[in-house]
């Protein structure tokens, strides 16, 4: 039962890290976007 | 959340939780391992699914090297980060299930080994990946894309051809489960494709948004 146990655990932990470590790319992203906001704001003015 | 997310999320959810309900008290205990034999319904599911991931690098790399279109490299890209994860599973939970069973954490089994080499060559194709930016890095990662599907089958076939340990399940005579193990084996691998599928499409929009925002870098700095 503990190695099931164990199995199980591995997957959901490595799934949680992957999702993680997306969400901080994302992040990241995100920050990048805001930094050519304030860079580029003559061309994004025009945009609607 | 745009609403497709939203649904594909739900769906998501729900066959997890069917999954893990049928895996844990639909299907029955198997006689000879016992309890630890549950840990195959993920395991294998990860496996076949990994086996998808790359397969689609494959066509990504082929589309790449065809069109030279930044989709299809940034889809084999994503697939590959997420067909590595997959198979690091199947690796880690094979390990934790021959404990019990063979008595070993790991043996050069020619299945195990084949699943070994197949990990690190997709590895290497993401570390080409992360090495440098640029269209000829990414020609070089879509040959490397291409050639590594190599491993596909020789991890699917070792165990039919070779002699090993690694147990044969699903044959041309018939499979080797009870109606219950099957379905509550196909709705794990149903759950692990849809699995798949979210993730992709999640990492595939982040590495099509790091590329746009990359190209709008490289302009403003010129």
């Amino acid at each position: 039962m503990t190695y099931l146990f164990f199995g199980y655990v591995v997957i959901w932990l490595a799934l949680a890290m992957y999702l993680f470590l997306l969400s901080r790319r994302a992040d990241d992203l995100r920050r990048q976007i805001a930094e050519l906001r304030k860079d580029r704001p003559a061309e994004d003015a025009d945009r609607p | 959340m745009r609403r497709t997310d939203a649904l594909w999320i739900g769906c998501l959810s729900v066959l997890m939780l069917l999954s893990l309900w049928m895996v844990f008290l639909y299907a029955p205990t198997e006689r000879i391992m016992g309890q630890v034999q549950r840990i195959f319904y993920f395991h294998v599911s990860l496996s076949f699914v990994s086996f998808l991931a790359f397969a689609v690098v494959f066509l990504g790399s082929l589309q790449y090297l065809r069109t030279g279109r930044e989709f299809w490299d940034e889809l084999a890209a994503a697939s590959a980060e997420i067909g590595v994860l997959f198979n690091g599973l199947v690796i880690v939970t094979g390990s934790i299930w021959a404990r019990p069973t063979w008595g070993v954490w790991w043996t050069w089994d020619p299945q195990l080994t084949a699943t070994l080499i197949m990990q690190l060559m997709y590895m290497a194709y993401m570390a080409l990946r992360a090495s440098a930016e640029g269209e000829r890095q990414a020609r070089l990662a879509a040959v490397l894309g291409i050639v590594s599907l190599v491993n596909v089958p020789l991890v699917f076939f070792s165990a039919r051809l070779l002699r090993g340990i690694s147990p044969v399940i699903f044959t041309r005579r018939g499979r080797g489960l009870e109606p219950a193990m099957l379905e509550t084996f196909l709705v794990s691998l149903v759950t692990m494709l849809v699995l798949y599928f979210v993730l992709t499409r999640v990492r595939l929009r982040l590495g099509l948004a790091a590329a746009a925002v990359a190209r709008l870098r490289a302009e403003t700095l010129a």
